[in-house]
């Protein structure tokens, strides 16, 4: 066949299919204007079932599109599949990589391995000529290379500024759990063993980790309150998650190391940990060297947007046009302190900076003028604030009908569950 | 027995006699000619001890040569010191029994009669038997194997006394010098994986104490124990207190960091006696001998100080010789540990073991007492503070407290075969 052929053939598909669509469009357009409500709402479901391959059609019916209830529903339909696309660019679905390479110098693995996956994967030059041999069907793009790295033993990877970089180096044979384009793994194990002679106790903290490729643009990763552990005769161990247990003591020194005492195991946090995802067993039981399964929850936000909102500045709860916030706002004339309503430790609370952009704070006085506001809030290293956050002004907050705008954060969640399995914690 | 009680009178008398002949021998002899015969006549004076008293100070007040009158006085306040030192620190009495099915009560008692120490058990455990062979033992080591033969009783040492109670006597490693004794009371292991290293770090609790009737202040390694692993190699015991701490929590329960071992501790525990070995090898198990040198400190007095404060532009000054320094803030002195502005690595012992801390007075420029407030000392940290009731950054003040004067005992320990883990 020639290259004309082909090309015409392909053409007529894609134009098949383009008339296919236009037409599903015209159909549910249709439908639009339908006596009864269930057709309408029908239509206007199917239309964002359409996807994001409507977009550019529906937008330009918007243009021309009347004030009526048709209107509207199209400029619905066109808001959430906005909303997708840019779901869809920040958090692309996964594309699995099948490599079968036996002494394929690593610059190549990686071309091959990247393109598969769609994400740029590169090496320095000192390690590009290193023979990869390895074997993969239908992987996560990050298992392959965690494989990769230790198959070699001499190379490692980070992922930095939206791609895959790998460099000499030893790879942490770390536990490791995948799920799509995430990743979990157990970064560090602590485990205290006390005699006082009269009684033995083991005390275990586990250091977890979550990440994900660098096509997933998330704005914040967090393992959440789940408990991770199963005992080795299958029950549950009564594992802590530091991020919401009671802080007996926390010291930080200049180093970037801090030491907490939870439940009266010291944790260490060192440069670049951070207290969610690490988890204290207090008192394990005698013997304990391996866990069948580590279960762990992580919580993926990405943004997609925000909304700007403006609310009287008033002490009280802090409330939206779409809904109250979780938080107590209190003016003290010069300060603005926002307070979780939730008890840290009884029950898991959201950061204020998921919800809202902390640099997006501004009062504005009954005329309308602007005064800005700075974000003075403090958190350990390692630490989110502990729910309490100051924002000091550039003026007097004294007067009366004053206002705070600030954006909310529109943001999709992908709450992801890993196993980690046969988790070694000592010989 | 007419006759008799004239012959133990003149009996008794006769010792009496000879003690002030020896004195009046000994005094004679301080104005030797040869140096060396002075001051052994010096030393044998002393050596006549409390007894001697007396007739000492009679001498002293008899004798015309200036240089003798030096000397007597030298030696009653020897005389007098030693007393002091022995009633602080009696020699110890070690024990003999031979018990077989004895009651607890009767065991204890002979004990005691042979000790010199009270030794008492709660009614519920009088009545145990005790079984235990011992030939010349110190006494804590005694009851330490006894508690632990018997397996449901246990002892403390409170208010000047042996008390033994229901309970479980704790198998700790022990070493035992006369009347005091060394324990291992915790070893701690902390195993850090981090899947590329495995590290691992011992922390070993070491303990001093003594017989009740022995009166310390405080009781402390005094410098880093010698440890040699079973294969005869030496093992590096630091001290916590020799640092360099990068924090600690102010509370008596908490963390200290020390050269990046973080070390959580009681209430008790005492730094000079947490040692750690950063980076244990994987194979250290057993310590097969641990030297302890550990120095006891009796306070048999105190002795008036008068220290300079600070004031006018300078507001921080030397303690004396102590190892502290003091910061005038006017109507608020801050005495703080000598290095690194009261965040010392070095840290020394607290100044309530170096100060009678009921005497601290600041007398101003005008020599005018002012009493001073002591303000709630922040935890286990050793910074401490008081209010006085004027303004006295001026200068020309002085601080006055009362040092306590300390007698020492060094004694020596080794435990042996210490397991540090399974």
């Amino acid at each position: 066949m020639s290259e004309m052929t082909t090309s015409a053939i392909l053409l007529a598909l894609l134009l098949a299919v383009q008339d296919s669509l236009d037409e599903r469009l015209r159909g549910l357009l249709d439908l639009l204007c339908a006596d009864d409500i269930e057709t309408r709402e029908k239509a206007t479901k199917d239309l964002v079932a359409l996807g994001v391959e409507a977009l550019p059609r529906l937008e330009k019916i918007l243009e021309s599109a009347t004030d009526g209830e048709v209107g509207s529903r199209v400029k619905s339909v066109v808001e959430k599949l906005r909303r997708e696309a840019k779901v869809l660019r920040m958090a692309p679905p996964i594309r699995l990589v099948s490599i079968s390479a036996k002494d394929r110098p690593l610059k190549a693995f990686l071309e091959e391995a990247g393109r598969q996956a769609g994400v740029e994967c590169v090496c320095v030059d000192a390690v590009a000529d290193r023979p990869v041999t390895l074997e993969a069907k239908g992987e996560p793009l990050l298992k392959v290379l965690d494989r990769a790295c230790l198959a070699r033993g001499d190379v490692t990877f980070d992922i930095a500024e939206g791609k895959v970089r790998v460099a000499a180096g030893t790879h942490r044979n770390s536990p490791t759990a995948y799920v799509g384009a995430f990743r979990a793994r157990l970064k560090r194990v602590a485990v205290y063993e006390s005699n006082d002679f009269g009684d033995r106790r083991t005390d275990l903290v586990l250091y977890l980790h979550v990440d994900a490729q660098p096509d997933q643009k998330c704005c914040s990763v967090c393992a959440t309150s789940a408990p991770p552990g199963g005992g080795p005769a299958g029950g549950g161990l009564p594992f802590k998650a530091a991020s919401e247990s009671p802080l007996a003591t926390w010291m930080s020194e200049r180093s970037g190391r801090t030491v907490l005492l939870i439940d009266e195991v010291p944790v260490i946090l060192e440069e670049g940990d951070r207290i969610d995802g690490i988890y204290v067993l207090k008192g394990a039981p005698a013997g304990l060297k391996v866990l069948p399964s580590l279960r762990l929850r992580a919580l993926y936000r990405f943004a997609v947007g925000s909304v700007s909102t403006r609310v009287p500045l008033v002490t009280g709860k802090l409330s939206t046009e779409s809904g109250g916030l979780p938080f107590y706002i209190q003016n003290s004339g010069r300060h603005v302190f926002i307070t979780s309503l939730q008890r840290v430790g009884r029950e898991p609370s959201r950061p204020l900076e998921e919800l809202v952009e902390l640099d997006s704070f501004v009062v504005l006085d009954k005329e309308g003028k602007e005064i800005s506001l700075t974000n003075q809030t403090v958190a350990p290293p390692g630490f989110r604030p502990q729910f309490r956050y100051q924002l000091v002004a550039d003026g007097d907050l004294k007067g009366e009908g004053l206002t705070i705008r600030f954006n909310l954060v529109d943001a999709v969640e992908r709450d992801v569950e890993f196993e980690l399995k046969d988790v070694k914690l000592r010989d | 027995m007419k006759l008799l009680v004239p012959l133990l009178l003149a009996l008794l008398a006769f010792p009496q006699d000879s003690l002030e002949e020896r004195v009046r021998r000994l005094v004679d002899r301080l104005g030797a000619e040869e140096i060396v015969e002075r001051e052994r006549a010096v030393r044998d004076l002393v050596g006549l001890g409390e007894p001697a008293l007396p007739a000492l100070e009679k001498a002293g007040a008899a004798s015309a040569d200036a240089e003798t009158v030096q000397r007597l006085k030298t030696v009653v306040e020897q005389i007098r010191r030693n007393a002091v030192i022995a009633k602080a620190s009696p020699p110890a009495r070690p024990v003999t029994v031979s018990a077989k099915d004895q009651p607890l009560k009767a065991f204890l008692e002979d004990l005691a009669v042979q000790s010199g120490v009270e030794c008492a058990c709660v009614d519920a455990v009088a009545d145990r038997p005790v079984t235990l062979e011992a030939k010349d033992e110190p006494l804590l080591k005694v009851l330490d194997q006894a508690c632990l033969a018997r397996g449901d009783i246990a002892f403390e040492m409170v208010e000047g006394k042996i008390r033994i109670a229901n309970g479980t006597s704790r198998k700790t490693p022990a070493a035992y010098s006369g009347p005091f004794r060394l324990r291992v009371t915790k070893v701690a292991l902390q195993e850090t994986n981090t899947f590329a290293e495995r590290r691992a770090n011992l922390i070993v609790f070491f303990q001093c104490d003594g017989q009740p009737d022995q009166k310390f202040k405080s009781a402390l390694p005094r410098e880093a124990p010698e440890a040699v692993d079973p294969a005869g190699a030496a093992v590096k015991l630091r001290r916590v207190s020799e640092g360099p701490v990068s924090m600690w929590t102010t509370s008596t329960r908490g963390t200290v960091v020390v050269d990046e071992v973080a070390i959580t501790y009681d209430e008790g525990d005492s730094f000079d006696g947490i040692c750690f070995v950063k980076d244990a090898p994987a194979d250290l198990r057993t310590l097969s001998s641990v030297k302890v040198k550990a120095r006891y400190r009796f306070a048999i007095g105190n002795r008036p100080v008068r220290v300079e404060l600070p004031g006018g532009v300078k507001r921080m000054g030397p303690m004396g010789d102590l190892p502290y320094q003091i910061h005038n803030a006017g109507q608020l002195i801050y005495i703080l540990p000598a290095a690194a502005g009261g965040r010392s690595s070095q840290m020394g012992p607290p100044l309530e073991d170096l100060i009678d801390m009921s005497s601290v007075k600041v007398v101003d420029s005008k020599g005018t007492d002012n009493p001073v407030t002591a303000m709630p000392r922040p935890g286990r940290t050793l910074q401490y503070q008081w209010r006085v009731d004027r303004d006295i950054s001026g200068g020309g003040a002085e601080l006055r407290f009362d040092m306590v004067e300390m007698f020492d005992r060094d004694v020596d320990f080794e435990l042996k075969d210490v397991k540090l883990r399974e």
